[in-house]
């Protein structure tokens, strides 16, 4: 689809709402990781600082006004890259990582608050990329909580399986197991299958 | 004609000197076993004592699996923190929008008033 006469008067004269578009999912599936790759691709930042350790991202991460291109199409975007949705945090988990104690429960702390952030900002998305880890077991309760509750909500979702760069990611447990869900499969570290992504958000992402 | 370890069940022959000693894994205490039919009859106690351990076990382990789902569910409260850096959360709950109440050391529940009005508002 070209870019109308319509498209262009509402981009002009900044009419145009961007599309609210959250990344949700578990921990360390590589949310931080696709949101850095989305930014840097269009707008040349990155969006917050990634790692090993889980609960990286604590705080709901912006980036407005990413404008995305494809196929002639050209939609604005906010991104938001949400804390990593969790059941259990416990600050023992980080302590192997070499964090103290104290920061390792003040951690915790951050990381629930996190996951409260995540669901309220539920109500502020238009529309969600659910992202998944090809390595792991997608039946989570996670994964099945997020999914029926969007579902509900009538936010439009895109299955985004990441890290299918590693050896042992098996992208079709997660397509088979979602394959009522438009889905992709990418890797946001090495940038493998991004235009596809792309592609995706251009196609379903709407207010 | 032989003796059998108590402890870690080895066998030694009558004459075996390890009796006097004491057998290789320390112990002192022996079972005489007198002849063959004892021998039959002393396997199956063990037979059945292995029996009892495993049901035994198999019951421990369903109530293992019971308490830990016990402390897995979730009553009024949607977060607890039973102890200072550890939180179990009810995303469930949280996703359908119930109030944020939370469960602390398992005796105190510290209430979020702000998200119980919203409930109630939403219920008008």
């Amino acid at each position: 689809m070209k870019i109308g006469i319509f498209d262009w008067f509402l981009d002009t004269f900044g009419l145009r709402k961007p599309i609210r578009l959250g990344i949700y999912g578990s921990v360390n599936v590589g949310k931080t990781t696709l949101a850095n790759k989305i930014a840097l691709d269009w707008t040349g930042e990155e969006i917050g600082s990634i790692s090993a350790v889980p609960h990286e991202t604590r705080f709901v991460q912006k980036k407005e006004k990413v404008e995305i291109k494809h196929g002639g199409k050209k939609i604005t975007i906010n991104l938001l890259d949400m804390p990593g949705l969790a059941t259990k945090i416990d600050y023992r988990d980080f302590l192997k990582y070499g964090i103290k104690r104290k920061e390792a429960k003040e951690r915790a702390k951050e990381a629930t608050q996190g996951v409260i952030e995540a669901i309220k900002w539920l109500n502020n998305v238009d529309t969600v990329l659910a992202v998944m880890d090809a390595t792991k077991d997608p039946l989570t309760q996670v994964n099945a909580t997020l999914l029926g509750n969007l579902e509900a909500k009538n936010i439009p979702v895109i299955i985004v399986i990441n890290k299918i760069d590693l050896k042992n990611a098996k992208p079709e447990n997660i397509k088979e197991m979602f394959s009522q869900y438009p889905s992709v499969e990418v890797s946001a570290l090495t940038g493998k299958n991004i235009d596809k992504l792309y592609e995706m958000i251009a196609k379903y992402a709407r207010r | 004609m032989s003796h059998k370890c108590l402890r870690c069940g080895k066998l030694y022959e009558n004459d075996d000197p390890q009796v006097i000693k004491g057998c290789t894994c320390g112990s002192i205490f022996f079972l005489f076993i007198k002849d063959k039919s004892e021998m039959e009859k002393f396997q199956e106690i063990e037979r059945n004592l292995k029996l009892n351990r495993t049901s035994l076990e198999m019951e421990l382990e369903k109530e293992f699996i019971k308490a830990a789902n016990e402390e897995n569910s979730f009553g009024v409260e949607t977060i607890k923190n039973p102890i200072d850096g550890v939180y179990e959360i009810n995303l469930e709950a949280l996703l359908n929008k119930q109030p944020l109440v939370i469960l602390k050391n398992g005796r105190t529940y510290m209430i979020h008033l702000p998200s119980v009005f919203e409930k109630v508002k939403e219920r008008d």
